[in-house]
């Protein structure tokens, strides 16, 4: 009898009165995107405030039954559900409750109330729009040298490369007793992009290695302390919608770790950029006058193999050869052992076209020569395109030596005409193609097949990181210049 | 108004002098200059601007009538016309091209460069140390083979005269160890008891490095017979002997005793000055 006097009392109440469109906010309801928090007046918690509602609060009045969430029914918080909550109740079904967009992770949307939500709740009228779940992004870049990204261009790592281990974002060991020949540039620049820059965003981390900072230089005061290897939440600036950051990997042991990037106030990532160590170095010397330039001279090949590369993903140095002295030393030399010691790289490769081919041998021959007090390494493969010998600018002998200890040498090329003077390489034992390299002079060559914008004239086709170059502009079976 | 026109032109005419001579104070010898002969930079240029093979042969025999067997010539006008087409790229490899036709040896090479490093231009200076560097064998393997140097250091010591001190130098400046032990025979030192301390000394600067490059000794590790031979040396009384103390410090300050740096950066030998006050390579 009382449970039907009740349920009419409502439904009079219920009909009688302005309907909302449909679920509506609560009183406990706070402003802003939030998770699915209890809703007293949500009395069978299907996340929606109807008529639903009407029969299950009858329930809760006259038979005790247990409520479906702590505070279910108890519309005046008084610990108790008796007849103070009606009113209550019936206000609460009867004030509009707005919508919005509620992601349940980055590519589920769906409308709900802010109290339905259970994932992250994007505001009042946030609609599902294309993406609207992925709302913020992050960019890594490609390493920098020096104190920029000269002799390259600044390079985004690929959206699709960005968590993959091999050719996502590789990042250089900067563990303490670094030292860069050119000044601290072992950071990599990671660009963090919000669509709502009024969602706080957190960075986790799934390797202690990685380390952030506001600064490429570390200045003190300026990393950005990760607790439970999860940040604060980013602090942006006034009106702004992106931050820049610096990753470190500041332990001395390879690995690979991601940053993710979440809402501060759910559990799922917006994006996800995996970082790995270089194990590698590459170096590229060009020839006698060739000096780097931004944007590259088309002409400068070594120079153009060498962006294609870094592009992809290794850790190229690029240098006017003259860096490497007829002994060897020099700022290249240099650059090498500062890898092997410090930043715990075992593999170098090194190319050159002709004096920076000459220079090519002198550098292996130096590096070889001091193993024992650089560390563990193997010279990966090298690569020689009209080696000439580099005791100096007028040495005009053919570079007819195989780089010490190399593993793998590639060898091209051609005899020399009236426009260079009859300059020339020649052939070298032992060297690829076998028996002693290629003269391209005997094997014609195929259109130039470009492989991305930078590579439209050269006559290496980069291909994987799995194999380095591909003589990709010659007819017949291509053949691996060096593999990694 | 004739006088004053003699007087100007006399001024003139002194011009390279004073330049020589400003240079002279730094280098502590002599400067040198060069006069471009028309008809080898003519020769040059035919060949740079060679349309094909057969004007290119044609003009290469007639350079080769016109050396003769006067190599030096032919060498020194090389640089100046390298230096004065730097901004060509082939340049170099032309230069290197026609020395390798003619047959220039080493010999005649050093002995046509080796006055040029007391140019008054700095760029042929410079240019000229790096022609040199080609001719001394550089390798990871063996020290840079300075006894190329030596007949004409010999020459100057028997002849009771300082030995070039833009030479001495220039070997220093390259490899000072090497360099050390070819003036210590060029300069025809005789008596044991003067060259066994310089031997040793050096022998333990090159022990230590010796050991830093093999990873016997971490990469900044010193030692205290080093430290101690080096400041020894630094205070012989040879210049060229200081030097070497020089040069090794400027490269490795931490091989230095306190107080070493500044003595040698104000001895009385110009070259010993500057070397303790240039930069680390």
């Amino acid at each position: 009898m009382l449970q039907s006097a009740l349920i009419r009392f409502i439904l009079f109440a219920v009909c009688f009165l302005p309907q909302p469109a449909r679920a509506q906010v609560g009183p406990q309801s706070d402003s802003g995107p939030r998770g699915g928090a209890c809703d007293a007046c949500d009395i069978n918690c299907d996340s929606i405030r109807d008529i639903q509602d009407v029969a299950a609060f009858a329930d809760l009045l006259v038979d005790s039954s247990q409520p479906c969430d702590l505070c279910t029914g108890d519309l005046d918080t008084n610990g108790l559900i008796d007849g103070a909550d009606v009113q209550p109740f019936v206000e609460c079904l009867l004030v509009s409750q707005p919508q919005g967009a509620c992601c349940l992770d980055a590519a589920t949307c769906m409308i709900a109330t802010e109290s339905a939500c259970i994932g992250l709740w994007l505001g009042d009228g946030a609609t599902c729009d294309f993406n609207a779940c992925s709302f913020a992004n992050l960019t890594a870049y490609r390493p920098q040298h020096g104190s920029g990204y000269f002799p390259f261009t600044k390079t985004a790592v690929l959206d699709e490369d960005e968590e993959n281990a091999l050719t996502g974002p590789g990042i250089r060991i900067n563990a303490p007793g670094d030292s860069d020949p050119s000044g601290e540039d072992d950071l990599i620049e990671l660009l963090i992009e919000t669509g709502r820059p009024e969602i706080p965003l957190t960075l986790v981390r799934t390797h202690t290695a990685l380390r952030l900072w506001t600064n490429h230089t570390k200045v003190a005061g300026t990393e950005i302390a990760f607790i439970n290897d999860e940040t604060p939440a980013l602090t942006l600036s006034a009106g702004s919608s992106s931050l820049t950051l610096w990753v470190e990997w500041g332990e001395s042991a390879h690995g690979n770790g991601e940053i993710q990037l979440k809402p501060l106030a759910a559990d799922y990532p917006l994006d996800v950029v995996r970082f790995h160590t270089f194990e590698d170095i590459v170096m590229s010397l060009g020839g006698e006058g060739q000096v780097t330039t931004v944007p590259v001279d088309p002409n400068n090949g070594t120079f153009v193999v060498g962006i294609a590369l870094y592009e992809q993903g290794f850790d190229v140095h690029m240098y006017d050869e003259d860096n490497v002295a007829a002994d060897g030393s020099g700022a290249v030399y240099n650059e090498v052992v500062t890898a092997v010691r410090d930043r715990g790289v075992s593999r170098v490769a090194i190319f050159g076209y002709s004096h920076g081919g000459g220079s090519t041998y002198d550098l292996s021959e130096r590096l070889d020569v001091n193993r024992p007090g650089i560390g563990i390494f193997e010279i990966v493969g090298t690569s020689y395109a009209d080696a000439v010998e580099n005791d100096s600018d007028i040495d005009v002998q053919q570079e007819l030596r195989r780089p010490p200890s190399t593993a793998y040498h590639a060898n091209h090329y051609q005899v020399g005409t009236l426009s260079d003077f009859f300059l020339d390489g020649g052939p070298v034992p032992n060297s690829n193609p076998s028996p002693t390299g290629l003269n391209v002079e005997t094997t014609p060559w195929a259109p130039v097949r470009p492989t991305s914008p930078s590579t439209t004239t050269c006559r290496f086709e980069v291909t994987s990181k799995q194999i380095l170059l591909r003589g990709s502009c010659l007819e017949g079976e291509p053949f691996n210049v060096f593999a990694k | 108004m004739r006088h004053f026109k003699s007087i100007a032109a006399i001024l003139m005419g002194l011009a390279p002098f004073f330049a020589a001579n400003a240079h002279a104070q730094i280098a502590g010898s002599n400067s040198v200059g060069i006069s471009p002969f028309a008809n080898y930079q003519d020769s040059f240029e035919r060949l740079a601007k060679a349309a094909d093979r057969a004007s290119f042969d044609a003009e290469m025999a007639r350079l080769v009538e016109l050396i003769g067997t006067d190599q030096s010539t032919a060498i020194e006008q090389l640089l100046w016309y390298s230096t004065k087409h730097d901004q060509h790229e082939k340049t170099p490899a032309l230069v290197g091209g026609v020395i390798k036709i003619i047959g220039a040896s080493n010999e005649a090479m050093i002995r046509a460069l080796v006055p040029h490093l007391d140019n008054v231009d700095s760029e042929l200076r410079g240019r000229a140390a790096r022609w040199l560097v080609g001719c001394e064998d550089h390798s990871a393997v063996r020290p840079p083979d300075f006894s190329i140097y030596r007949a004409i250091i010999e020459e100057d010591i028997r002849a009771n005269r300082e030995p070039q001190i833009t030479l001495v130098r220039h070997m220093f400046q390259s490899d000072a160890a090497a360099a050390l032990l070819t003036m210590v025979r060029a300069c025809q030192l005789r008596d044991p008891a003067d060259i066994k301390p310089i031997l040793w000394a050096e022998h333990t600067v090159a022990d230590l490095l010796w050991k830093r490059r093999n990873g016997f000794v971490g990469p900044k590790d010193t030692s205290q017979e080093a430290v101690a031979e080096l400041e020894t040396l630094s205070r012989h009384s040879l210049w060229w002997v200081r030097l070497f103390a020089a040069e090794v410090i400027r490269n490795i300050p931490e091989l230095a005793t306190p107080g070493m740096k500044e003595r040698l950066q104000s001895d009385e030998n110009g070259a010993v000055r500057e070397a303790a006050t240039r930069k680390q390579d």
